[in-house]
């Protein structure tokens, strides 16, 4: 069964790649083309992961990573059709970089939900993450882009529009979290160190929507997008892999 | 740039630093939430939400209010038709008579699509992008509202009561030694525990009086097997008084033992007697405590937290929580949620001064 995860994420890696390479080739049917081969790869390998836990495969960091390529087509598609922006090389290079990770982490084939998980807020709390910080980080890797480009705007105005599309399932995690933990912890807030740092990465995009109405400190925007970028990262990653961190996320 | 939006950038970035100080590198400052820059700071925040919602809804402020009762309104409908068709399905589950009460549920939970469909598109109708933002201001407010409530009028207790319905509780004792009343009794009666199936075994071995460097070993054909350089039969573990687990010292290595792995907790449950006075009455009523599933009673809401043996039953361990916030905290999350949605992906931004 090892083997069948890995290699289908391997295949589903190699098809994201190479959408990204055609993507960055300016051949985008055929760049959709193997993104939604490897979108198809993913949602195999999510049916084996979910068959493997015998529930939602939320339960391990490469549970998740190997969930993010599954929401990155839709996004891709919607921001095509209703905002006109075709950014496939970008969402098929964020898949390829949670696919990377997902390879990288351990299978830990027996997880098993503990009682806490077992809520209806699980599956939409978890959910929501994945697709805001798969969001943020195309959202990041357009704002490298626009340092890169002569006349970055137009990236810029795209980082804007997918960000603003990632907020408010940034959002809703948090909320929601919050809601769950009121119901299973006995309390709202705990001060949990992920729960912090899921809000250093919110305020910090509450500070970049804040600074829109400010000509004067239009040139904060991009450094904070990538402040909010490391902070997300270490709210997903750091936390969790840092085995010094005491979190009542440990599970997570 | 006006001065108060000045003020809400170097707020936001101070509350992140403040944040980012205390969970850096580790959370070793959770008095830093707590303290006093924390506390200014959410005042502020406070009065900058407040601010924030009354400019941008100049002008249609009668609207703003109109817009976030029909919100509210429509999340009360979303939270109906959550909490009853859920309890429909559970009891539809259950089959047999319960089906009546299933019928009664789902009857309440269509109430609650009809309200939010109602009151949602009355929403829309009222609410433009600007409100949507005004609304959102409104929201953060409502949160740091309930929160500053709960900070200085939440009480909190542990609840500890054997399952064996032996002890009944009608008050709490704080950290700092008050009593409380809880204007009812608690009485745990029951307590299940369920696990998920486990097959798996480990050999360990012995050090410093206890067993450690667990190695998974694989079931193949009635034995279990580490690897081609030992094998013993499954038949050969065996249970004694007072280990959970079936187990196998190693024969001629007294230093290492075979053991199933513990099982993995699927879920727990306390059956709670619950009495209260009513009308110069006792009314005394069953209910069953689940971990995600609270219940509130008389402005407390108790909490399933945990459970450890104690003598041949179980001590449950429980949270009773008396927050005057909450509510407010979470109207204001639910709110939130909303707001936040219909200004991001809802019409197109009109033009802001």
């Amino acid at each position: 069964m090892s083997t069948l995860v890995y290699t289908l994420t391997a295949l589903s890696l190699l098809a994201c790649a190479t959408a990204a390479v055609q993507a960055c080739r300016q051949r985008p049917a055929s760049g959709m083309r193997f993104f939604a081969a490897g979108w198809v790869l993913a949602l195999v390998l999510f049916v084996v992961n979910g068959c493997m836990a015998q529930a939602m495969p939320f339960g391990n960091m490469r549970h998740v990573l190997c969930f993010f390529p599954l929401v990155m087509l839709p996004a891709c598609l919607y921001l095509r059709r209703c905002r006109q922006l075709d950014l496939l090389g970008y969402f098929a290079s964020a898949s390829v970089l949670m696919l990377i990770g997902a390879l990288c982490m351990p299978l830990q084939a027996a997880w098993r939900q503990m009682p806490a998980l077992q809520s209806p807020w699980f599956a939409p709390h978890v959910t929501s993450y994945v697709i805001a910080y798969g969001l943020i980080t195309v959202s990041a890797l357009l704002c490298v882009v626009s340092y890169c480009r002569a006349d970055g705007r137009q990236d810029e105005r795209a980082a804007d529009a997918v960000l603003r599309l990632a907020f408010p399932f940034l959002t809703f995690g948090l909320c929601s979290g919050a809601i769950w933990a009121d119901a299973a912890w006995g309390g709202y807030w705990a001060w949990d160190i992920k729960e912090v740092w899921s809000l250093i990465t919110w305020g910090i995009i509450l500070l970049y929507f804040h600074l829109a109405h400010s000509a004067a400190f239009a040139g904060w925007r991009r450094p904070l997008l990538l402040l909010a970028f490391a902070a997300m990262v270490i709210t997903f990653l750091v936390v969790n892999l840092l085995p010094a961190l005491d979190s009542l996320h440990s599970y997570a | 740039m006006s001065r108060a939006l000045k003020a809400t950038l170097m707020l936001i970035g101070a509350v992140c630093v403040l944040l980012f100080a205390g969970g850096f590198p580790r959370l070793g400052a959770p008095d830093l939430y707590r303290g006093g820059a924390m506390l200014l700071l959410g005042v502020l925040a406070g009065a900058l939400s407040f601010w924030g919602a009354w400019a941008l809804g100049r002008g249609m402020r009668v609207r703003l209010v109109c817009g976030m009762v029909l919100t509210m309104l429509a999340i009360v409908g979303l939270v109906t038709l959550f909490t009853y068709g859920s309890r429909a399905i559970e009891l539809a589950g259950q089959g047999g008579a319960m089906w009546a009460g299933a019928v009664g549920m789902g009857c309440t939970a269509m109430v609650g699509v009809l309200f939010t469909a109602v009151f949602g598109y009355l929403a829309s109708r009222v609410m433009t992008p600007r409100l949507w933002l005004a609304g959102m201001h409104v929201c953060v407010l409502l949160v740091i509202l309930g929160a500053y409530l709960d900070f200085c009028g939440e009480e909190e207790a542990v609840l500890s009561l054997p399952a064996n319905g032996s002890a009944t509780a009608t008050s709490v004792r704080t950290r700092d030694g008050r009593e409380l009343p809880l204007n009812f009794a608690i009485t745990v009666n029951r307590f299940d525990i369920h696990y998920y199936e486990s097959e798996h075994y480990s050999i360990r071995r012995s050090e410093g009086g206890g067993w450690v460097d667990p190695q998974p070993l694989e079931l193949r054909d009635g034995f279990l097997c580490l690897g081609d350089t030992g094998k013993w039969p499954l038949s050969a573990l065996r249970t004694a008084p007072g280990i959970d687990q079936p187990f196998l010292l190693v024969p001629g290595e007294p230093n290492r033992l075979i053991v199933k792995d513990p099982s993995t907790v699927r879920e727990y449950a306390a059956t709670c007697s619950l009495t209260q006075q009513y009308r110069g009455r006792e009314e005394t009523g069953q209910e069953v405590l689940r971990v995600n599933e609270p219940i509130e009673r008389q402005g407390w809401v108790i909490t399933l937290m945990s459970h450890r043996p104690m003598g041949n039953t179980q001590l449950v361990i429980m949270q009773a929580r008396r927050s005057p916030g909450r509510i407010w905290v979470l109207a204001g999350l639910a709110g939130l949620m909303v707001t936040t949605a219909c200004w991001c992906w809802g019409r197109k931004e009109e033009p802001t001064t």
